[in-house]
């Protein structure tokens, strides 16, 4: 019952924002999609009726990097094209069958981002009955929990970003899909110690590490997703459980940490190095890696990411943007490490601590509301609170109850507004 | 440029109020500063003056003509040397405010250094004594390897500003007020929240 419900609200969900989309009018604020589109189509088909009603509009922001990539079979042009994931334009232009077709690429990229982010929607309710099954919620109110998480991450603050081909879906995907693997194989005995039973080893070692890494491969920013093997490597030392200590987070983390080092260090030096200068000058004892990563270093350079950079007058209003989910996420944190202590989203709730930090503090901050998809703790603190409301007709809400209301009220008006911003190529980004 | 040729820039301290005005108007309205990845801004007032005939145009010069329109859009091929890229405008309005909007494609990476509008006499001679307007812009390559092309497709567009909107704003921003009431309306009819959550 729930499937058909959460199928037919993502069903109405795209509709409603794809014609939004085909709504908006044609002008857009900038007009540089159709100088991108010149490049690889003749102007006939650029002008077409439904090309400039609807397709066109998709490619805002960041789409043209994907699509560019795909067109150059996935092989960046420039240096700072590395930032943008290669892996999810091979998709894009596998999926296509190799054409060289601007519009069959868009068109297909389109259906698979659609696709992956149903199926991770339908992910999610998994994990979050797996997750909150050993906490002490009754059967109707985990299925509800499920359900009302599933449909806020529907109704994202992501937004007009989940309808084109940006890569968010793959990543989130591949993330909802590894902490299920880690979740089945996990479980605490009633001393609260962590236990991993051995004949689950490939679903942790294998599966689990392999979905993280195609997340952080697709998104650097779920490295963090790491986090989970520093975890248990801790809990299961601490339990002297030092054989599937060694044997499972260990290694998880380890290849994780080597796929990292060799993705975003060597490789890239391979690439460019030495003739590229700049970040390939300051070499770690004359090995074939630079100490910075090739992604750090265009996040500072071409994109003005560090330390404090974006904290300055003009981007007030896009602090605002973002308030909504950092204040949420930060509440999330909160409620489920002293409200509602659950001991298996601990490293959940420090991981979102440190991307909240992250994004505050060296990242374009309101790039929160579409990066935050793969995180699922901010939306299940919405859904319990809204589950567990048992509000009297005259009660006013208080606290939490009321912090949410907000927010379920803000999504209500940003979903439709940001996508209706992002066909009109209006920020923000 | 000859230095004989520039009469007047961006502006006076009474056109510099005007377009502050209206920029922070822009500004606040779609709250956009410093976010544009693709786009540079420009919001200017033609100062009072005798200008050259919008009739009289050469194929060869960059131009844009808003005779009897208030906006125009054309397509430059602007190069990458950082050298300054005139584009004359043509039919604008003495003492009315426009703005002119620059924009590049994400795929071809470059940075404009410098946008401005200027006022310049339309010719060389001492008795001729109508002025012509110009949009400038300096491009330069920011890039690794660089680019390779010594020109990269720009979009100039100038579009009048009407109560410190943009016209070729209009449409958007009514969309989006419509859009805002309906959803305003029907969570009011509706209480959307609480459909929500017995969902």
């Amino acid at each position: 019952m729930n499937a058909c419900k959460i199928t037919g609200f993502f069903v109405a969900a795209k509709a409603v924002q794809y014609l939004i989309v085909f709504c908006t009018p044609v002008d857009q604020f900038d007009t540089s999609t159709k100088l991108f589109l010149a490049q690889y189509v003749a102007e006939k088909e650029i002008e077409t009726w439904i090309n400039v009603r609807f397709w066109n509009k998709l490619l805002a922001w960041d789409a043209v990097f994907f699509l560019k990539t795909a067109m150059t079979n996935a092989r960046p042009e420039f240096e700072h094209e590395n930032a943008f994931s290669s892996l999810w334009s091979l998709i894009l232009r596998s999926a296509s069958r190799d054409s060289t077709n601007i519009y069959t690429i868009l068109k297909t990229g389109v259906i698979i981002e659609n696709l992956l982010h149903y199926g991770a929607a339908a992910l999610l309710y998994q994990l979050t009955l797996k997750t909150f099954e050993s906490n002490v919620l009754k059967s109707h109110h985990i299925h509800n929990l499920a359900k009302l998480s599933t449909i806020l991450f529907i109704a994202s603050s992501a937004a007009g970003f989940c309808l084109g081909v940006y890569s968010e879906p793959l990543s989130t995907f591949f993330t909802l899909l590894g902490m299920i693997c880690r979740e089945r194989t996990i479980h605490f005995d009633v001393y609260g110690n962590l236990r991993i039973c051995w004949l689950k080893w490939p679903l942790y070692a294998i599966f689990s590490t392999a979905c993280f890494t195609v997340a952080f491969i697709n998104r650097p920013i779920c490295i963090i997703l790491g986090s989970y093997y520093l975890f248990d490597l801790f809990y299961l030392i601490k339990a002297r459980q030092y054989k599937q200590a060694m044997f499972m987070p260990c290694v998880s983390g380890c290849c994780m940490f080597v796929i990292f080092l060799y993705h975003q260090y060597y490789l890239p030096f391979q690439v460019y190095c030495p003739e590229r200068g700049e970040w390939c000058l300051n070499t770690i004892f004359d090995l074939p890696v630079s100490y910075r990563s090739l992604y750090s270093y265009i996040q500072d350079y071409y994109w003005n990411n560090g330390i404090l950079r974006y904290w300055t007058l003009n981007n007030i209003p896009n602090f605002l943007f973002a308030l909504p989910n950092v204040v949420v996420m930060w509440y999330a944190t909160v409620y489920f490490s002293h409200q509602y202590p659950c001991f298996n989203l601990k490293s959940l709730v420090f991981m979102s601590r440190v991307f909240l930090i992250i994004m505050a503090f060296f990242a374009h901050t309101q790039v929160i509301n579409r990066v935050s998809t793969f995180i699922p703790l901010h939306l299940w603190y919405v859904a319990d609170r809204i589950n567990k409301l048992y509000q009297g007709k005259d009660t006013p809400m208080k606290g939490d109850d009321k912090l949410i209301r907000y927010y379920v009220g803000w999504l209500l008006f940003w979903i439709p507004l940001q996508t209706a911003l992002y066909a009109s190529f209006l920020p923000p980004a | 440029m000859a230095s004989h040729q520039i009469t007047q820039r961006v502006g006076s301290k009474s056109t510099m109020k005007h377009i502050l005005l209206s920029q922070r108007i822009i500004a606040v309205l779609l709250a956009i500063s410093g976010v544009l990845a693709n786009t540079e801004s420009l919001v200017f007032r033609v100062p009072e003056g005798e200008y050259s005939s919008a009739e009289l145009t050469t194929d060869n010069d960059p131009l844009l003509v808003l005779k009897n329109t208030n906006r125009a859009i054309g397509r430059f091929e602007v190069p990458i040397d950082n050298t300054r890229f005139e584009v004359e405008l043509k039919g604008v309005v003495p003492g009315d405010t426009y703005q002119a909007k620059f924009c590049w494609t994400a795929a071809n990476p470059v940075e404009i250094n410098e946008i401005g509008f200027a006022v310049d006499k339309s010719s060389s001679l001492p008795q001729d004594k109508t002025l012509k307007s110009v949009v400038y812009l300096q491009v330069s390559g920011n890039s690794y390897p660089e680019l390779r092309s010594p020109t990269v497709p720009i979009n100039v567009s100038v579009a009048a500003v009407r109560f410190g909107i943009p016209v070729d704003m209009y449409a958007t921003i009514i969309y989006i007020a419509l859009l805002m009431t309906l959803v305003y309306l029907l969570n009011s009819h509706y209480d959307l929240y609480t459909m929500l959550r017995n969902f």
